[in-house]
């Protein structure tokens, strides 16, 4: 029996290996949403992370540890993007749509990804730039822009400041293995 | 040297929270005047000790006006203002005044109706201040108490907020709205927020990375006769590069029929350059240099000066700032050079009350040196 499953197992082993999952060394995230009177409210994070899924690739933030600088506009963003419920904001992208630089010839484009929000999902252009450093990883500077209403997500208002439901994401991030 | 009165909440250095503009927390778009609900809640949660709230903790129903007695409607923000403080002067070393200055007691509104904005502010000025608040009397009663009133215009918003078109008395848009009304930038361009106001027509628009106001100025009214009434225009021009800094250029022309000290019609102008920066959260770093040309026009003499001013603030912990900043100052018509130092500490305790400490050291060629001490108690209502 053990002879059996030995030689299934090797019959089942592809011609070459798979490619190895893409590790993030480090990123960053900013969102940044726009008020009345010049106001700009920036929220950051460092916690970004990337994973490959049956050949899509998978960007994943948390939503809880982005911080606007100010504790309590930090809870009314939680609050306004019920966290609790909806942990993670998702991008997903096919990596046959993605092309991927060689050293010293960095790549710049247009994909389609669908962006998952607050338990919505919609299909949105995202802009990225690509560049292999010399050691083979790769860092991907990707930007979008989303309208928070497409997500089922009430625009913030806050003593008479209420903020445009118009949002710019930006996310850097140094990946290994792609 | 007399007066001293931090006459609004000016805070340029809101620059450390990354506020480069000024419309959401004031009615004034360029700052320094009543503030917004807004503006109300952002004093708690940024400026005030926090003795104890959580970060995320709304502001507190005290911080509204009147420590929350009196709900104000959307369409409306009320504010007011008493500041008393005590002074001491010497000379050379020598004890010359000292005195208890009663420095605002003004009560302010704001209405907004859809795109109409109109504002007012009224005050009482003691007989002892009558010297130094001659210049926004409504009354006229001349060495005793007076009304004041600072402020008060009709405007019409546009643009969605970011613009304001209005015409009334109001603030003068140069250089840095900054709290020290007697440092030497804003007295030798006569643009401080106590009293140098003037009656006019201006345009704002504050937009994320820039913001200006430009002004014509009609006359200071609570001034007469009118032959020493300024008349031309002021304006500001700032660009925010980064959240964390602000380069600003600046302009002031006018002229008047007659000036203290002149012997015809007078032109006067200013030009300056201002930046206001926060490298590390706790410190902001403020900077103006104007350069100050007085014209007698008829007889073409024109001389020139200029007045400088650095300053950092650090908030040491939360509400409460160390000041220090160094000036000078050469005025127009050849008059000696000024230095200036000033030390201090400021303590923002609970959103209604601050309290502050300065210590001005100045010295003029050929003068004694002169020492200012003061402290100050400031209510916001």
């Amino acid at each position: 029996m053990d002879a059996l499953k030995l030689l299934a197992s090797l019959l089942l082993i592809p011609a070459s290996a798979p490619p190895p999952a893409p590790v993030e060394r480090a990123g960053e995230v900013s969102i940044l949403a726009h008020g009345p009177g010049g106001v700009s409210i920036e929220g950051k994070s460092t916690e970004v992370s990337i994973a490959e899924e049956a050949a899509v690739l998978l960007f994943r933030v948390p939503l809880a540890p982005i911080d606007t600088g100010i504790g309590l506009r930090n809870r009314h963003l939680r609050e306004s993007l019920e966290v609790e419920k909806f942990p993670d904001a998702t991008l997903r992208v096919q990596r046959g749509d993605l092309q991927f630089p060689a050293e010293g010839s960095p790549v710049e484009r247009q994909v389609t990804g669908e962006l998952r929000l607050h338990g919505q999902s919609r299909t949105v252009p995202v802009h990225y730039r690509a560049e292999r450093a010399s050691g083979g990883a790769i860092r991907i500077e990707g930007s979008l822009q989303l309208d928070m209403r497409d997500f089922d997500i009430a625009p913030p208002s806050y003593l008479g400041l209420a903020v445009s439901p118009a949002v710019e994401v930006a996310v850097g991030l140094t990946v290994d293995g792609l | 040297m007399a007066l001293f009165s931090t006459a609004a909440g000016a805070y340029p250095s809101m620059i450390r929270q990354g506020y480069t503009q000024c419309a959401a927390c004031h009615t004034d778009p360029s700052g320094g005047t009543l503030l917004t609900k807004y503006g109300r809640a952002q004093s708690e949660l940024l400026l005030s000790s926090r003795w104890g709230s959580g970060q995320e903790d709304e502001p507190s129903r005290a911080a509204d006006f009147l420590f929350g007695l009196l709900r104000t409607p959307d369409f409306l923000n009320l504010g007011g203002w008493l500041r008393y403080g005590y002074l001491w002067n010497t000379v050379g070393g020598k004890l010359v005044d000292d005195r208890l200055l009663q420095m605002r007691a003004d009560g302010a509104a704001e209405l907004r109706v859809g795109p109409l904005r109109a504002e007012g502010q009224l005050g009482y000025a003691s007989a002892s201040s009558a010297p130094f608040t001659e210049l926004a009397w409504v009354t006229r009663n001349a060495g005793g108490a007076n009304l004041v009133s600072r402020e008060h215009w009709v405007g019409l918003a546009f643009a969605d907020d970011t613009g304001l078109l209005r015409g009334g008395r109001i603030y003068v848009p140069f250089g840095l709205r900054i709290l020290e009304h007697t440092s030497f930038v804003r007295t030798a361009t006569r643009t401080d927020i106590d009293v140098d106001q003037q009656d006019g027509i201006s345009v704002a628009i504050a937009k994320e990375s820039w913001r200006m106001e430009v002004m014509a100025v009609l006359g200071n009214y609570s001034v007469r006769p009118d032959a020493f009434r300024e008349r031309g225009f002021s304006g500001y021009l700032e660009v925010a590069p980064f959240r964390t800094l602000a380069l600003g250029v600046s302009a002031l022309v006018t002229r008047a029929d007659a000036a203290l000290g002149s012997s015809g019609p007078t032109l006067r102008q200013a030009y300056g350059v201002t930046a206001r920066a926060s490298p590390w959260t706790p410190l902001v770093l403020l900077a103006e240099v104007d350069a100050l040309i007085t014209t007698t026009l008829g007889s073409g003499g024109a001389s020139a000066g200029h007045a400088d001013w650095l300053q950092a603030d650090i908030e040491v912990v939360r509400g409460v700032h160390l000041l220090t900043a160094i000036e000078g100052m050469k005025p127009p018509g050849g008059g000696p050079s000024s230095v200036g130092f000033w030390g201090g500490a400021a303590w923002f305790v609970v959103p209604h009350l601050d309290v502050r400490a300065d210590w001005v050291r100045r010295s003029t060629s050929g003068s004694l040196p002169t020492n200012t001490f003061l402290i100050q108690f400031n209510g916001y209502l």
